[in-house]
């Protein structure tokens, strides 16, 4: 053995991280939190499932009892694998598939790791004709502000999420300056509020918000600001804004009409997605869908192509991803849908990983026939 | 370089990445067309109110006019209003309706960003407001005030009689706007315009 594989060895730390036993605890205890976290999201939803089970090193169970989270297991998982090359495996032409099976093992932590910490979700909504280059947040929101109603149009924002009382956003191109009075993640506005204090701008005719506690759910939140906004020339008003307001509130300012909004977080596109057709099957006699496709029309550096997403189907751009996720009909009757948007700079990695891993695995078997047949031929 | 040393410059680095501010982002957004809201937001009263207003002349606008009169249509009942919620009036029965007359100093914001409102009230898309305006019916009364009566269930058709419709009418005043406006379900909306009607007409202003 190598002198520093050696002087590796003698640490207590490696010893303990590297032990088998820590394998098979950590495959066990992600099988029973894949099992629980997969049950669980009927009831408690899929996003709080995810950031319980999943996304956590540690969680309460029942409010007191600690049980460890996918994260803290699979970085275990990680440190013992890695504890297991460095020190355990045997460096040797015969094991070259066994080491390769554990880089691809390895692989698949490393794109784990890219995955949570850069993959992007997000989704846009279209019915058939129109078209857009932003996709919208689940759970993120967003104070806009543009000038001209129109589209395309130029808009700058700021992401609400952290907005503190006192905080003085400016918007320079606009000669604007919103200083939050209070934000609110999750609020309920009123049309008429007996103990409203302010005459507050508003295009829905909002006059109050109250706090509501956060919802587990982050799609039930609608958050609510209230702010003072100064303009370059002097003037000064109240402003309300609600996440849940179909449009924007307006100013008129010297500069012309300005447009402010609380928002979902829009995520700029590299193309432009025109929805053609949508297209939905039903279960005959019932009017559940048993398959739904969006034929779109993908633009981009004066190119387009059309490409058909169905279920199975995404439609792959760059580290884009786009999935057919839903679909919905207004009260008169126009289909949308709704494709997830998911951007993942490291998507390549887990097909890397399988690969990797694959390519271990055959390596090591032929390994193991051809020194099979050499014991037969030197026995005979 | 001791621990200790190491230490404090990790603490101040994290102390100072910590303590970054807001980041403004610009991007350029091609729109879809107007959409109807995925949530209504719960109203105590109806209270249009302005989407767009120069804030210099707010001062100048008027008090609502409280003075109006009107003839209760037979078999519906009124309530005395609240705030600028001048009365409310319900037609009874099993899928009765309920309308609303409130009255607000000024344009109130105009005819358009009211009809979108309540559009979005009931989840229907109005593709070109403009022109679904021009296209309502005008009235006026026997008392001489002109409006336009805004009828949503044309925009329903295919949907179901159950789906939560409005029916409004917007008067202008020479100093305040009147906003009438009837809900229910589409089937008792359609149903009621009748007698919606004659309310509209019954309509005095000094």
């Amino acid at each position: 053995m190598h002198p520093v594989r050696q002087k590796l060895k003698k640490i207590k730390f490696l010893e303990i991280i590297s032990s088998v036993r820590i394998t098979v605890v950590c495959l066990a205890l992600l099988f029973i939190l894949t099992f629980w976290g997969t049950v669980a999201q009927v009831q408690q939803g899929l996003y709080y499932s995810q950031e319980r089970f999943f996304n956590s090193f540690v969680f309460l169970v029942g409010g007191f009892f600690p049980f460890p989270g996918a994260r803290l297991v699979l970085w275990t998982l990680f440190l013992n694998f890695l504890g297991v090359t460095i020190t355990r495996f045997i460096y040797q032409r015969r094991q070259v598939g066994i080491l390769v099976i554990h880089f691809g093992l390895l692989l698949y932590f490393a794109a784990a790791f890219v995955t949570f910490h850069c993959a992007k979700e997000s989704h846009v909504t279209l019915s058939e004709g129109e078209a857009t280059d932003v996709s919208l947040s689940y759970h993120k929101w967003e104070l806009s502000v543009w000038k001209a109603d129109s589209s395309p149009r130029t808009v700058s924002a700021y992401d609400a999420d952290g907005l503190k009382t006192g905080q003085t956003l400016m918007f320079p191109e606009y000669g604007l300056a919103v200083t939050v009075s209070q934000y609110y993640p999750n609020s309920q506005a009123f049309t008429i509020s007996s103990d409203a204090q302010k005459d507050y701008l508003n295009a829905s005719g909002i006059h109050a918000l109250e706090p509501v506690h956060v919802d587990k759910k982050p799609e039930e939140n609608f958050p609510g600001l209230t702010a003072s906004v100064q303009t370059s020339a002097g003037q000064k008003f109240d402003l309300l804004l609600y996440g849940a307001e179909p449009r924007p509130t307006s100013i008129l300012t010297k500069e012309g009409k300005v447009f402010l909004q609380l928002r979902r977080r829009r995520a700029q596109l590299p193309f432009l997605l025109k929805l053609k057709d949508f297209r939905m099957k039903t279960h005959p006699g019932t009017e559940i869908a048993s398959s739904y496709q969006s034929l779109v029309e993908v633009s981009n550096d004066n190119l387009s192509r059309e490409v058909l997403i169905s279920m199975n189907k995404p439609l792959r751009y760059k580290d884009y991803t786009l999935y057919q996720a839903s679909y919905s009909i207004d009260a008169a009757g126009r289909q949308y849908s709704t494709l997830a948007v998911v951007r993942n700079k490291g998507r390549v990695l887990p097909y890397v990983a399988s690969l990797l891993t694959f390519a271990g695995l055959l390596l090591h078997f032929l390994l193991q026939g051809f020194r099979y047949q050499k014991r037969q031929k030197g026995r005979s | 370089m001791k621990i200790h040393h190491f230490l404090t410059f990790f603490l101040a680095i994290c102390l100072i990445s910590c303590h970054r501010g807001p980041e403004r982002r610009v991007y350029t957004e091609t729109v879809p067309a107007t959409r109807a809201p995925q949530m209504q937001i719960p109203e105590q009263a109806q209270a249009p109110r302005p989407s767009s207003m120069d804030f210099s002349q707010i001062k100048d606008i008027p008090r609502p006019d409280t003075t109006l009169s009107w003839k209760v249509p037979d078999g519906w009942s009124e309530e005395k209003g609240s705030g600028i919620r001048m009365v409310t009036f319900r037609s009874g029965g099993p899928d009765s309706v309920e309308v609303s007359i409130v009255s607000l100093g000024g344009p109130a914001g105009g005819l358009e960003p009211n009809v979108v409102r309540w559009a979005g009230q009931i989840g229907v898309a109005v593709d070109d407001v403009e022109a679904f305006i021009a296209s309502q019916e005008q009235i006026t009364t026997d008392n001489g005030l002109s409006g336009r009566i805004i009828d949503f269930t044309g925009l329903q058709q295919g949907g179901p009689d159950s789906a939560p419709s409005i029916i409004g009418a917007v008067f202008s005043l020479d100093q305040n706007s009147l906003f009438v406006k009837m809900t229910g379900s589409k089937a008792a909306v359609t149903a009621k315009k009748g007698k919606f009607r004659q309310l509209l007409q019954s309509l005095k202003a000094p």
